[in-house]
């Protein structure tokens, strides 16, 4: 596939890491794959801007698969020891049930921002879609991330089992690394993810409107591997809530995905400083996010980062 | 998932420069739909030559004006010592008697710096916008050269190329302009400005990365996302074709060229004027299919930018300008 590279040099140019992918797709066959890869967020801006439809990341990804760093060898011992790309902080309560629908949160929303799948369940509810959760395992996107794609599979067949057991045809997500990886990796079951859901059953007209400024960060694997039509979906939800202020550049990556922040910390503040810029700049009240990671990374430098599920539930909640 | 269905007055199939530009001046709802980066990407971002269309020349430096790629008509001078004349980036404006200094590379007429080997100037202008410490490593380079102004290739960062400068004029005591080259950070410059432009046209709708498969019966189809698994359907009554030349829409067929989604072909005799090698020579050249085309179930279609009339940013400015013309 690389071999219908042109050599233009835009992946270079829209790149937000400290890599050059047309340097490291040049280096794709010899034995050691340059140590620049590690600094790839995979945020698939390079692959939605080639002019030729090279898969840069996935080159990348398979280029890491012979690299093994602290943060790489956390990821898989974690995964291995636990089914759970972070350590679980409690047991995971829940009742699967024969269903259509399941819901499916991810591992840092399970394990950390537990809000997120609270607020999805209730909108669903809300919305009067019947689903089921289920004791999840990873969806096997940070394997994937670091190129180990076969235990990424094997960690798909495992929540795939339990989907068929419970008859389920609808996956919704929410995280959008399992979106994107449960939309890729298999064909089995429809894949949507909660906007697509409040899209379809016209959300907007049961929210009102508050006195708030927000804006919003987009999530590249939601975003730019599975839909950019999510993001309109997103704008218009927070128009019906709230006063919307766009971000400059807000598909730029924070910086914190694939494996970046846990392999390299600096790197990845490093990276979220004109994302931080950009926000100041605005000042919002709120700015809304549509990914854990995303959450966990503008946390750091923001008190008011909020999971756009939370904002979406709390006002719908009677007060 | 049942492919996403949308309507609107106005499709356009492709965001570079003439989609770009006919999406900020349609009237009516419009949805663009962009599957990657061609040519104005890799441009050098200078309009030329002058003249044939005073009234695009006149709309585009005001549009430009307050975005972080401002215009200027002017000159601008070439990693050849070529002198261009045409609506250039103010930060390419040629004037007075500057020190020219190239980096990593010996070219006739240029001082010579050594930064960063082995970046190309398209990544050192990425690694500027996000390294402070380059900043401050390339002006200690540049400290030494006592001048009024110097011009250095186009590496001065994409998105924050404004703050650059001013820290780098704060810090030298002098002003930093970039000489033209291309591919280089100047096309990239230009395309983030007219997106910026875009998307604060409220009727307008850009959807990216799309990849269109097939146009039939007033529909045009195609998939979503870089992973291709969502579908989308956009029904339109006017339909702008902007899909670039060779680099990112012409696909060649033996002795045929033709533009993919509406199967025209490209006028003229392909194996002299189009060849194989000129092809490989040229990727981002070609000639175009012409401004008008008949496609079943639309009102309108119109062929924009290098799809219509071949390579150039000055034809795609003006073919995008007039897109609305007589609608």
């Amino acid at each position: 596939m690389t071999d219908r590279c042109v050599k233009c040099g835009i992946c270079e140019m829209v790149c937000p890491s400290f890599l050059s992918a047309l340097r490291s797709l040049d280096m794709e066959r010899s034995a050691r794959p340059p140590a620049e890869v590690v600094n790839c967020t995979t945020c698939n801006r390079c692959v939605a801007s080639c002019p030729v439809g090279v898969p840069i990341t996935k080159a990348i990804e398979r280029m890491r698969d012979n690299i093994m760093t602290p943060g790489y060898m956390e990821t898989l011992d974690y995964i291995t020891r636990y089914g759970a790309s972070v350590v679980p902080d409690i047991e995971l309560h829940v009742r699967p049930k024969k269903c259509k629908v399941a819901y499916f949160a991810g591992c840092l929303t399970n394990y950390r921002l537990r809000k997120i799948a609270d607020a999805v369940s209730f909108t669903l509810d809300f919305m009067g879609i019947e689903h089921t959760r289920l004791p999840e395992v990873c969806c096997g996107s940070p394997l994937n991330r670091i190129g180990r794609f076969d235990q990424a599979r094997e960690m798909l067949e495992k929540n795939m089992q339990q989907f068929r057991k419970l008859g389920v045809e609808t996956i919704v997500t929410s995280c959008p690394g399992c979106t994107s990886t449960l939309l890729e990796y298999q064909d089995e079951i429809e894949v949507v993810h909660y906007l697509d859901l409040y899209d379809a059953h016209d959300i907007y007209g049961a929210l009102k409107k508050e006195g708030y400024r927000a804006t919003i960060q987009y999530p590249c694997h939601l975003y730019r591997n599975v839909s950019p039509y999510t993001m309109k979906i997103a704008e218009k939800v927070l128009r019906s809530m709230c006063d919307y202020v766009p971000l400059d550049e807000p598909e730029r990556c924070c910086g914190a995905g694939g494996g970046v922040r846990r392999n390299d910390i600096g790197l990845a503040r490093k990276l979220k400083r004109k994302k931080v810029d950009d926000i100041n700049a605005i000042s919002p009240d709120v700015v809304a996010v549509v990914c854990p990671q995303c959450s966990i990374q503008l946390s750091e430098n923001f008190s008011n980062v909020k999971d756009l599920s939370i904002l979406v539930a709390r006002n719908l909640k009677p007060s | 998932m049942r492919a996403l269905r949308l309507e609107c007055d106005n499709a356009i199939v492709g965001g570079g420069l003439a989609g770009l530009v006919a999406a900020v001046r349609l009237p009516g709802k419009t949805i663009l739909l962009s599957g990657g980066l061609g040519s104005t990407a890799v441009s050098s971002g200078v309009f030329g030559p002058l003249g044939p269309d005073a009234e695009a020349e006149a709309w585009l430096l005001k549009l430009m004006d307050g975005t972080g790629c401002r215009y200027v008509r002017g000159k601008c001078i070439t990693s050849s010592l070529l002198i261009k004349k045409g609506l250039v980036q103010a930060y390419t404006l040629y004037e007075g008697s500057p020190r020219l200094i190239s980096i990593n590379e010996e070219l006739t007429g240029f001082e010579n710096i050594k930064f960063r080997k082995g970046r190309s100037q398209q990544e050192m202008a990425r690694i500027l916008d996000v390294d402070d410490s380059a900043i401050e490593e390339l002006c200690g380079l540049l400290s030494g050269f006592k001048c009024d102004m110097a011009f250095l290739p186009p590496v001065l960062g994409i998105a924050r190329t404004d703050e650059i400068r001013k820290e780098m004029a704060d810090i030298l005591g002098f002003e930093v302009r970039e000489y033209v080259t291309a591919p280089s950070a100047l096309g990239s410059r230009l395309l983030d400005a007219l997106r910026k432009k875009a998307a604060e046209n409220e009727r307008l709708e850009m959807l990216d990365p799309v990849i269109i498969e097939r146009i039939v019966d007033g529909h045009i189809e195609g998939s979503m996302g870089t992973k291709g698994k969502r579908d989308i359907h956009v029904h339109s009554d006017n339909l702008f074709i902007a899909t670039g030349g060779p680099l990112t829409g012409f696909k060649v067929d033996g002795d045929r060229m033709f533009e993919p989604l509406t199967g025209a072909t490209v006028s003229g005799d392909i194996i002299s004027d189009l060849d194989n090698k000129f092809l490989s020579d040229h990727p981002l050249m070609s000639k175009g299919i012409g401004p008008e085309l008949f496609i079943h179930g639309f009102d309108r279609v119109r062929v924009l930018g290098a799809a219509a009339c071949g390579f150039g940013l000055y034809g795609a400015l003006m073919s995008g300008y007039h897109a609305g013309d007589g609608l």
